[in-house]
């Protein structure tokens, strides 16, 4: 059939039936009949299911957009006949024919509490932060299962990315890199749909790190180049205490930070890119200017923690030996001196001496297939246990492992939040799409 | 998959492009001011074939690509400066645009997925403006000539309350049936960015409990490549049965009657049979008025 020849209205509604009933097969995890990758309980998380009734289904991030219960027959609105176009004016509430979604959550900000044994991951794909027992690990067959998670509307947990904890508080904090534009703060207690203390923030946020000792939180914005550091309970539209930008900073799409009150100093994991887009929307064109767009290698920049405005690095992690990959997350271990990165481009996690810069290997290198890393987001060193967690994106798990593990060690307990094996669409706020004729493949940027 | 720091790719990306004359994947990385080319098999840790790159190339921070097969250009909507760029589709290095659509007459605020029609030559394009304090809104299809450069006023306007266009993303053209299909996402930001200049704007009192549009689902529309003004589509995927919240990537295989969707809110890739949307359709011999059945 091409698409080019006519179409009875019979002959269409056969095939739109024939869509929606391929359409449920598909999320019962029936047969592909095209041959594409599917995911086990796709959209419609079956309840019954071990595996997903932990979570909340994804429908109700939503009021009103809810997991769909029936497949429809199109409906046709009460419009004429377009004798023009010769086009029936249809408004179809149709099943798709196939779909490609991951029905569990992917992890991304990670931070562990020792003090109440507790670790919080955000999860960027069903939206939700997700709490679990530190000592918490997975049998194979199953997923853990979390003290909580919280998610839905009012949360204003949506394209999440960075955590953060205060212990002593027992609050948790989460920011979001997209469309939400703000920074929510949990008690510990905390499940559900729970309403947050909300703190507007720039557009493009990532990285968060709290610093009880300092009364205060730093923010690393991605589409500015900036850190902003708040009052720790800073809530509403309250001003930050200060920022760090301008070409002086170094900072090249900051992601992951860390805030280090022991030795007063704010690190900062930037993966290297640069334009000129803030230079042109503020006007400031001047012969300085530097137009156009650079990469440049991917770093690690530390300031002193009261810098504010275009301030210049203390020191650069930066350079071919120091093996940076699309640095995500970072943590500092103030304890031993040690800075932690989550190396995503490469599936490791690399140990620096803190106080080094320049062109410098790390200490320490957690790499290879045994140890489970499949491009972490995020680390977080538990020097109480002397322990160092990973937050996987690609593989649906947390792992853990000794503070001083390096090479290729297998993780003491592993949190997953699917079956072991299920597989992950990788997708993060997919936002256009292409189709490669050649390969008959589906190309999607996240 | 492609990632890497060697790809030179960032973490976000809101366009793709498949050539498939020179079987190549084109990006742009809005972060760097740059578009990147792989070979079409591309995979792993891979570094782009090409990349434009530099202050002569007006890049500020591009967002979306998309080829122009039988003229063998490149089209870059670009949000930084709010502007659609044309390059030579091997264009390479720090390389001036060959045109380059800009100005208020072009009403270009938040432009999306530039495509052209061959046959009539057009350029058509989505936009849609980010307004501070109020959010999202004044959606529009944008249809030009496609050789237009400048400051110049669109040849027609797609817009208005019977569209139900408040914010469109992704286009795609049937160029020999005439029709422009949009991934309309309309959820996001009911409200304004918070921060403007690096400080909260002035007058912000309390922050709203959503910035998503829940009362506007997003769909898809077809319109005809000659609609103009407060024209609603021919035809809407919508609902919650089609699973579309927030639809954004669109690409359509007329042949095979397919439309695949991504949908950032559901965060996935969702494929629609409806070989009833390409292509005009016979005249039906018995055509009674939609209302009833047939």
């Amino acid at each position: 059939m091409t698409a080019r020849k006519a179409v009875s209205v019979r002959g269409w509604q056969l095939r739109v039936g024939l869509a929606c009933a391929l359409g449920f097969l598909y999320l019962l995890g029936g047969p592909d009949n095209r041959g594409n990758r599917k995911i086990s309980g796709a959209n419609s998380p079956n309840p019954s299911s071990p595996a997903t009734a932990l979570f909340t289904p994804a429908g109700d991030f939503w009021a009103g957009a809810g997991v769909p219960s029936a497949c429809a027959f199109p409906k046709e609105t009460g419009t004429e006949l377009n004798q023009e176009t010769n086009l029936l004016a249809l408004e179809a509430d149709i099943a798709p024919l196939r779909s490609i979604v991951d029905p569990f959550p992917s992890f991304n900000g990670i931070a562990v509490d020792p003090a109440n044994n507790r670790v919080i991951l955000s999860d960027s794909n069903r939206k939700s932060l997700l709490v679990y027992d530190r000592m918490s690990k997975s049998n194979s067959a199953e997923p853990s299962r979390p003290l909580a998670q919280v998610t839905g509307p009012v949360t204003q947990i949506g394209f999440v990315a960075g955590v953060t904890i205060d212990p002593v508080a027992r609050e948790m904090y989460a920011v979001s890199n997209d469309i939400e534009d703000v920074m929510v703060a949990f008690s510990y207690e905390a499940q559900g749909n729970a309403p947050p203390r909300v703190l507007a923030v720039p557009h493009g946020a990532w990285g968060l790190s709290l610093s009880r000792a300092r009364n205060e939180i730093a923010v690393s914005v991605e589409h500015e180049n900036a850190v902003y550091v708040y009052r720790r309970a800073a809530e509403g539209y309250e001003r930050p205490l200060r920022s760090i930008h301008g070409p002086s900073t170094q900072m090249a799409d900051p992601h992951g930070i860390s805030l280090d009150a022991t030795h007063q100093e704010i690190a900062v994991a930037n993966h290297g890119n640069v334009n000129s887009r803030r230079v042109v929307n503020e006007q400031s064109v001047g012969p300085d200017a530097k137009l156009g767009g650079r990469f440049l290698l991917p770093s690690v920049t530390f300031y002193p923690a009261t810098a504010q405005g275009d301030t210049k690095p203390l020191r650069v992690l930066q350079g071919d030996r120091t093996q940076l990959d699309w640095p995500m997350g970072i943590d500092i271990d103030a304890v031993h001196d040690e800075l932690a990165v989550a190396n995503n481009g490469d599936h490791s996690v690399l140990i620096f001496q803190r106080s080094e810069g320049g062109n410098v290997a790390p200490v320490r290198v957690i790499r290879g297939p045994q140890t489970k890393i499949r491009a972490p987001m995020a680390v977080s060193v538990d020097s109480q246990n002397d322990e160092i967690w990973v937050a996987n994106f690609e593989d649906h798990s947390a792992v853990v492992f000794d503070r001083t593990a390096s090479g290729n060690a297998a993780p003491k307990r592993i949190i997953r939040s699917a079956p072991e094996g299920a597989p992950t669409g990788g997708f993060g706020n997919p936002m256009a799409v292409g189709y490669d004729s050649k390969r008959d493949e589906i190309l999607v940027p996240n | 998959m492609i990632a890497g720091q060697k790809t030179k790719l960032a973490r976000t990306i809101h366009g793709i492009a498949y050539n498939p004359v020179r079987d190549e994947m084109t990006v742009p990385n809005g972060f760097a001011a740059s578009i990147l080319t792989f070979r079409g098999g591309a995979d792993g840790a891979e570094a782009p074939i090409r990349i434009i790159q530099g202050p002569k190339t007006q890049l500020v921070s591009p967002h979306n690509v998309e080829l122009d097969i039988k003229n063998k250009e490149l089209l870059v909507a670009d949000v930084g400066a709010m502007q659609v760029l044309v390059f030579p589709w091997d264009a390479e290095g720090d390389v001036a645009p060959l045109r380059v659509l800009k100005g208020p007459k072009t009403q270009l605020n938040f432009p999306v997925g530039p495509e052209v029609d061959p046959i009539r030559n057009l350029l058509v394009l989505s936009t849609y403006s980010e307004v501070p304090g109020k959010g999202t809104g004044d959606g529009k299809i944008l249809i030009f000539n496609r050789t237009d450069n400048g400051d110049v006023a669109p040849q027609r306007i797609i817009a208005g309350p019977r569209t139900g266009i408040w914010a469109p993303w992704q286009v795609q053209l049937d160029p020999e049936a005439g029709k422009i299909f949009v991934a309309v996402e309309n959820q996001s930001r009911k409200y304004g960015r918070f921060y403007i200049g690096g400080k909260p704007q002035e007058g912000l009192k309390t922050i709203p409990p959503s910035p998503w549009r829940s009362d506007m689902p997003g769909f898809i529309g077809v319109w005809d490549i000659t609609d103009h003004g407060d024209v609603p589509p021919k035809a809407i995927i919508k609902g919650a049965v089609s699973q579309l919240v927030h639809p954004s990537g669109l690409v359509i295989r007329p042949r095979e009657g397919e439309i695949i969707a991504t949908d950032s809110v559901r965060n996935g890739v969702f494929t629609f049979f409806v070989p009833q949307l390409f292509g005009p359709t016979k005249p039906l011999a018995n055509a009674k008025t939609v209302n009833g059945a047939y």
